[in-house]
């Protein structure tokens, strides 16, 4: 009896011992050994910042899904049809699913960002909340939320004595504005050829994620069409300096400007028509310290509002201040940072991203000093030249650790002249690839409006090709300083889609009810000179599930408008329409939506 | 229809019950307006005639019924100005009451009340249009008039009459009713 008394509380001491060991290994398996490392350096009662992860999206995914197709913006669907994203969403673009948010909500401090593309919610919380979150069934992993401080360049001179690019010449009488001091930086990227043909952005939705805009009333930048601001560092959409929050909008000043301005004879940016959303992501109250959760955060928003370009002159690496992780080099692959991951996955909705390469310079151990996202392959990372053409020493160099050639492109980065935060109608010169990539990003977008079937890799494609070194490519210069004449018309010969497609519906009443009429408006493509035949309109029903596109009228090559008839209200309609040659051959196409 | 096909067998019971009315046959025509404004100003007011067949089992109230047709007016509707017809008739059961407003020798006034049941349709030529109006309702009929007795059971009639007929087929509502002025001539005989 006693032995078998025994032996039963032997079995049972076991057994209690497996599932309790299975359970501590179970949650420490999902908190990332970069947390648990930053748990040792924490009290049990202070704060961190961390991802929560979850397993899935809960239950209804494919009703979710048809309900977030139907409120997709009209922008953002037409981005994605752009680049073939027939389905129009995938699992990334649903939200986080509520029960989720509302379970952990009571342990943590404050629900920071919930990001639909990560899966995952980014907390402030206490380690013994993070342990007891994280054995949550529903909850895969916990992460530590990355805080970097961002350096701006040192002065000094530049390091490299190779010329990139001989400045441009011979524009006497060429030029269509007074470009001012900003000259140089816009005629070294050959752009006042595109600005003499009326292009400026136009219809192109540029995002720029920095530190928010603290002038906007500047001279320069009042007359930008501001599409939507949102500071996600304080959680309102006001992105001024505000005294009671944190961070200040000089830098964010600085590059729109550098993208935007226009002021005639002192500043204008390459893209001073296009239309911007501004998101402030990044704390600059410790010099630039920034995380990652925020810059994910507002690539979301961007993509949600439709956005065609994101110009992000932040980086995340860096020499960390006390306390604060670090990637290392090795990592700079284009996957594994988390905001390499959330840029790829914006990428794949046909965002383009331009992200400066990084003012940490070069080195002579052969690693690269990129910052990410710049190490992503559908990133376009701009480097930064002086002037003449030279690299600058500040700027960041490749290959990303899987060996990719980067930067990919170069644009000026030294004495780049801009709005000063300071007043309204004063300028400054400044440096860092930070405005590199606003120069590049409004070169892109000039490309966009020239070039509205070209998807985001297209643009990178003609930016490199056509850029100062693109026969011989390399870790300092990338494909060398852009040439945004050379790159819109890249390349040569092929049929350009129509621009500036739009759709409008008209009610025509017939007195007893109502049908609707679509009317359809483009603008012929330049570049297609007299090489086009026709156009031709297809449609797609949104309403019918995987409904592919049904011919619906060839017009001749001098008519740009075209009404279909015989609507009912609740048919919602994409378009897209397409040039064709005598030969019947079609262009890529251009979408629209009622 | 099957209501107003009651009251047409009524009338004929009571015939072949050998009860002796006084039946009248007429035909008015006149004046209709139409109370839409948007129909109004496309196909506008327009003309209609109305035969009828009167019963009357006492001096003082009769049943009428009645068909009023003849309003089928083209117009171009629309955006892009398709041409267009839109027929409005109907048939009418009435009662008549006879009320003795004037004191003049063969004449005789009456006021009206009844229940009409229209048809509307709208036939427009284009290859466009996915609706079809080409509907009916039951609506009602209030009016009056006078009766001028001439010789050997002719008579004229004066009417005026109104009959609401507001429809939404689809997401409109349009008011297809609207003033009847008339004039006509009857017989009326014993049987």
């Amino acid at each position: 009896m006693i032995k078998n008394k025994l032996l039963k509380a032997i079995f049972l001491t076991i057994f209690l011992g497996i599932l309790i060991t299975n359970g501590i290994s179970q949650r420490e398996g999902k908190i990332s050994p970069r947390l648990l490392q930053a748990f040792d350096n924490k009290s049990h009662t202070e704060t961190l910042t961390a991802w929560i992860y979850f397993r899935d999206k809960g239950p209804g995914k494919f009703e979710k899904m048809e309900e977030v197709k139907m409120g997709l913006n009209v922008h953002a669907m037409n981005r994605r049809l752009r680049h073939g994203f027939d389905s129009l969403i995938d699992e990334h673009d649903l939200p986080v699913y509520e029960p989720y948010l509302d379970s952990i909500e009571q342990f943590v401090t404050r629900i920071r960002h919930a990001s639909r593309w990560l899966n995952a919610a980014s907390v402030e919380a206490t380690r013994q909340s993070l342990e007891t979150i994280s054995e949550f069934r529903f909850v895969q992993k916990v992460d530590e939320v990355m805080t970097y401080t961002f350096h701006e360049p040192e002065e000094e001179a530049p390091t490299d004595t190779e010329t990139g690019q001989i400045p441009r010449s011979d524009l006497s009488g060429a030029l269509l504005f007074d470009y001012g001091m900003s000259l140089s930086q816009i005629d070294q990227l050959n752009i006042p050829p595109l600005h003499n043909l009326g292009f400026s952005g136009s219809g192109v939705l540029v995002c720029l994620l920095d530190s928010g805009v603290n002038n906007l009333n500047h001279q320069a930048l009042d007359h930008i069409d501001i599409a939507a601001t949102w500071d996600f560092v304080n959680g309102d959409a006001n992105v001024f300096d505000e005294s009671d929050q944190r961070g200040s909008g000089d830098h964010g000043t600085y590059t729109l400007g550098a993208i935007a301005g226009y002021e005639p004879g002192k500043l204008i940016g390459p893209a001073f028509g296009a239309s911007f959303l501004l998101g402030k992501t990044e704390n600059t109250d410790s010099e630039r310290h920034i995380e990652e959760d925020h810059w994910i955060a507002g690539a979301e928003w961007a993509d949600t509002l439709g956005a065609d370009i994101i110009s992000s002159s932040l980086g995340y690496r860096g020499q960390f201040s006390s306390g604060e992780a670090d990637y290392s080099w090795e990592e700079m692959d284009g996957e594994t940072t988390v905001v390499a991951q959330g840029a790829n996955i914006a990428a794949s909705r046909g965002i383009l991203i331009v992200n400066c390469a990084g003012n940490e310079g070069g080195n002579s151990s052969g690693r690269n000093t990129l910052v990410s996202p710049a190490d992503c392959d559908l990133v376009l990372a701009a480097g930064a030249v002086n002037s003449q053409g030279y690299r600058t020493g500040f700027s960041s160099i490749g290959p990303t650790a899987d060996g990719r050639i980067k930067p990919d492109v170069m644009a000026m980065g030294e004495s780049v002249y801009t709005a000063a935060p300071s007043a309204v109608d004063e300028y400054e010169l400044v440096d860092g690839t930070s405005l590199s990539a606003p120069l590049a990003a409004g070169v892109a977008a000039l490309l966009l409006e020239i070039n509205p079937s070209w998807t985001n890799q297209d643009i990178i494609t003609a930016m490199k090709s056509t850029a100062s070194r693109s026969e011989s490519p390399d870790n300092g210069y990338g494909w060398g300083i852009v040439d945004a004449q050379k790159a819109a018309f890249f390349p040569a010969g092929n049929l350009h889609a129509p621009l500036h497609f739009a759709v409008s519906r008209i009610p025509n009443d017939y007195g007893f009810f109502y049908q609707y009429v679509d009317r359809l408006e483009w603008a012929p493509n330049p570049r297609n000179e007299d090489r086009v035949a026709a156009y031709r309109i297809y449609a797609k029903q949104l309403e019918f599930q995987d409904q592919p596109f049904e011919f619906v009228a060839e017009i001749d090559s001098q008519t740009y408008s075209f009404l279909r008839r015989g609507l009912l209200e609740d048919e919602t309609f994409l378009y897209k329409i397409t040039s064709v040659d005598v030969a019947g051959k079609e262009s890529g196409p251009n979408y629209a939506r009622r | 229809m099957k209501r107003l096909t009651i009251c047409v067998f009524l009338m004929f019971l009571s015939v072949q019950a050998g009860i002796a009315a006084q039946f009248a046959l007429g035909l008015n025509a006149g004046y209709r307006y139409l109370d839409d404004p948007f129909l109004g100003e496309i196909y506008g007011d327009g003309y209609v005639f109305e035969p009828y067949i009167r019963y009357a089992p006492s001096s003082s109230f009769a049943l009428e019924l009645a068909y009023e047709g003849g309003y089928k007016k083209s117009a171009p509707v629309g955006l892009f100005q398709e041409n267009s017809t839109l027929t409005v008739d109907g048939f009418q059961l009435s009662g008549i009451v006879r009320v003795p407003f004037l004191r003049i020798r063969n004449v005789s006034t009456y006021f009206k009340l009844g229940i009409g049941y229209y048809f509307y349709k709208q036939d427009i030529d284009s290859e466009f249009v996915r609706q079809q109006v080409d509907h009916h309702k039951w609506t009602t009929i209030i009016g009056g008039g006078v009766n001028i007795h001439l010789f050997r059971g002719l008579f004229l009639t004066a009417e005026v009459k109104s009959i609401p007929l507001r429809v939404k087929p689809f997401e409109i509502n349009v008011d297809l009713g609207g003033i009847r002025i008339l004039f006509g001539i009857g017989y009326q005989f014993w049987l």
